[in-house]
């Protein structure tokens, strides 16, 4: 357990400086933020004061060691946009992208545990293929495509729903849609091929020698054992999850770290996209170790070897 | 052995069962006759796809769902077949414990062997997690794991494959069921430990008064067990009658090879076993007439245009073969 916890912690740290530097070239690359800052019809020396006052007009050495030094103290500086320390502007939003992101992986979870092992048992007739069919149409369609479907019929036709921000409590419902719908359309199809895999298992066989109802050898012993790479699906798709929730964030102008973000690639807002970068590779890595000690709890096997 | 005049608990008749797959019909099981009585072991023996896991299933209703089951079955006299999915599931809780070839697969890898043993009583006989756990622990002794309270408290990867055999018996007899059917249990077993599994199964039957189907393919597992045996070959059983009768004189060719293939001990290094040419038929292509006839050194004209039927209780006798030119009786 510690030793997970360990090299967990050393991944951490690997993978916060790795994709911090990735970012600190990419940035720099991608023009100067001086020139946003100024505007149009900026003087040269307007521009050059600007870029001094950020520290931009040092060696690209120098601003990197700096940066490095920020990683370390956490402490990012202050954004180009806002005028305030990046670190406490991301930390604020996090609240809200972390709330989107758990609404809509459960909902996923929720709508494809059940579709998915009832595509498994029908699978011959044409209720089952119906729900491939539609999960096969889910899985195609961008998150971003249904969020602006979504908010078409919704908030434009039917005025049901608000189409932006997090005032009302019904603000959560079409963001974690659109954010769910891929995941919940992959989860389907991946529950029925492992569902359908299991049901030729011996223990299967054994439950219903003992007289088990289909609903306990499914829901309780089929569904734990394909857990399992279930799981290991999960942690990979974590990653992905968030660059997903970065553009609902977007569309639907939902206040967490995706809509600064976005803002921040915009203006090349050096600081604030390292304080969001580095909160996202924390957030993921985290989840990561959550789901490794959530293995760890249910296969035994695995377990065993552990200890 | 235990004596076979107790009240009988399975009576199969002119069991046909077919399997729609994509090449047609399969025509599995052939006009099969077998019934079981309280405290009885009958033993069926076979290659294997001879259709001896088949004939059985057909009784618990676990054969997959394109199998067609015609004939009769009766369990404790009443007619079980086209009965309810619902019937039949209740039939296996109560009345009916199997036990599989591998043990390991049988097993839930999830749960604690306890856990998967205690989840039989609280669904069958809604007792507290803590007394179905109890007595768990007390079935794991009855079937001789020593230290089973430590035992029920692991999972099946951390047991040996004889242990793992004893929790599915467990788990087998644990509502005491009338009718034990054990489909292999020994293949996937060490030497050493397939005696003592035996061993256990017998002595569960004498205590419990159980009726015991065993399926193998093995002769010197029927002979230790076995109070009658059926001999089944192409989906038809080809003899049927006690242990003695069929193992001593048998009747049927076919018999008489099964046994002559087997190595006997003292027999000598010199004596070459004797072998069955050619190979076993596939459900798909089983030769007209008597099934065996492209193999039988007895075969005469007529054994490959008319099947061969078998005929039950012929004088009054209960050793019953299907052959038109039988070995003589010893």
């Amino acid at each position: 357990m510690i030793r997970i916890l360990g090299s967990r912690l050393l991944q951490l740290i690997l993978v916060v400086i790795g994709i911090g530097t990735l970012l600190f070239f990419l940035v720099r690359v991608s023009g100067d933020p001086a020139l946003a800052i100024a505007g149009s019809d900026a003087t040269a020396e307007n521009i050059a004061s600007i870029r001094q006052s950020l520290g931009l007009d040092r060696s690209i050495l120098e601003q990197y060691l700096s940066f490095l030094q920020n990683l370390c103290t956490l402490n990012f500086g202050e954004s180009y946009t806002y005028l305030l320390p990046a670190m406490p502007l991301i930390l604020a939003a996090l609240p809200n992208t972390l709330y989107l992101s758990f609404v809509a992986f459960l909902l996923a979870i929720v709508i494809a545990v059940p579709a998915g092992i009832y595509a498994a048992v029908k699978r011959n007739s044409f209720s089952g293929k119906a729900v491939m069919s539609i999960s096969m149409l889910g899985q195609s369609i961008p998150p971003f495509v249904i969020g602006i479907f979504l908010i078409l019929v919704f908030s434009v036709w039917l005025r049901w729903l608000p189409s932006f921000g997090n005032e009302a409590g019904l603000s959560i419902i079409m963001p974690s849609v659109a954010l769910s719908a891929v995941l919940m359309a992959r989860y389907t199809r991946l529950i029925r091929a492992y569902f359908l895999e299991e049901l030729n298992r011996g223990y299967v066989r054994t439950g219903k020698s003992l007289g088990f109802t289909n609903a306990r050898i499914w829901f309780k012993h089929i569904l734990r054992n394909i857990s399992v790479p279930m799981l290991s699906l999960i942690g990979i798709d974590l990653g992905k999850f968030v660059g997903g929730a970065v553009i609902v964030e977007a569309v639907f102008a939902w206040p967490g770290i995706g809509s600064l973000m976005i803002n921040a690639v915009k203006a090349r807002d050096y600081p604030l996209l390292e304080a969001g970068v580095f909160a996202i590779a924390v957030m993921v890595v985290l989840l990561n170790l959550i789901v490794d000690l959530l293995y760890l709890y249910i296969d035994p096997r695995i377990r065993a070897k552990v200890n | 052995m235990s004596q076979s005049n107790g009240k009988p608990i399975v009576e199969v008749s002119n069991l046909d069962v077919f399997f729609n797959t994509t090449q047609g019909k399969l025509h599995a099981i052939r006009s099969a006759n077998w019934s079981v009585s309280q405290g009885e072991t009958l033993v069926i023996l076979g290659e294997s796809g001879a259709g001896k896991s088949v004939s059985v299933h057909a009784a618990t209703g676990l054969l997959p769902g394109t199998a067609e089951i015609t004939g009769s079955i009766k369990f404790e006299g009443e007619e079980i077949l086209g009965g309810s999915e619902e019937t039949l599931r209740q039939l296996r809780a109560e009345k009916i414990g199997v036990i599989f070839q591998d043990p390991l697969a049988s097993l839930d890898p999830c749960f604690k062997v306890g856990a998967q043993i205690a989840e039989i009583f609280t669904v069958h006989r809604g007792m507290s997690k803590s007394e179905a756990w109890a007595e768990a622990v007390k079935l794991l002794d009855s079937v001789q794991i020593p230290d089973p309270e430590r035992r029920a408290n692991q999972f099946s990867h951390q047991l040996s494959g004889g242990q793992r055999q004893r929790v599915v018996i467990a788990m087998a007899i644990a509502l005491s069921p009338t009718l034990l059917i054990a489909d292999e249990p020994t293949t996937a077993l060490d030497a050493s430990v397939q005696v003592a599994v035996l061993e256990l199964i017998k002595k569960l039957r004498n205590e419990r008064k159980m009726a015991v189907v065993l399926i193998t393919h093995n002769i010197g597992v029927a002979a230790s067990i076995a109070d009658r045996i059926a001999i089944m070959y192409g989906g038809r059983i080809v003899e049927i009658g006690d242990t003695k009768e069929v193992l001593q004189s048998p009747r049927h060719p076919y018999t008489q090879a099964l046994l002559a293939s087997m190595p006997k001990i003292g027999a000598g290094a010199s004596k070459r076993l004797v072998t069955i040419t050619g190979t076993p038929p596939s459900l798909a292509t089983i030769p007209g007439g008597c099934a065996f006839h492209p193999r039988c050194t007895r075969a005469i004209a007529k054994c490959s245009d008319v099947v061969p039927e078998i005929e039950l209780n012929k004088n009054g006798s209960l050793h019953s073969f299907a052959c038109h030119n039988p070995e003589e009786a010893n």
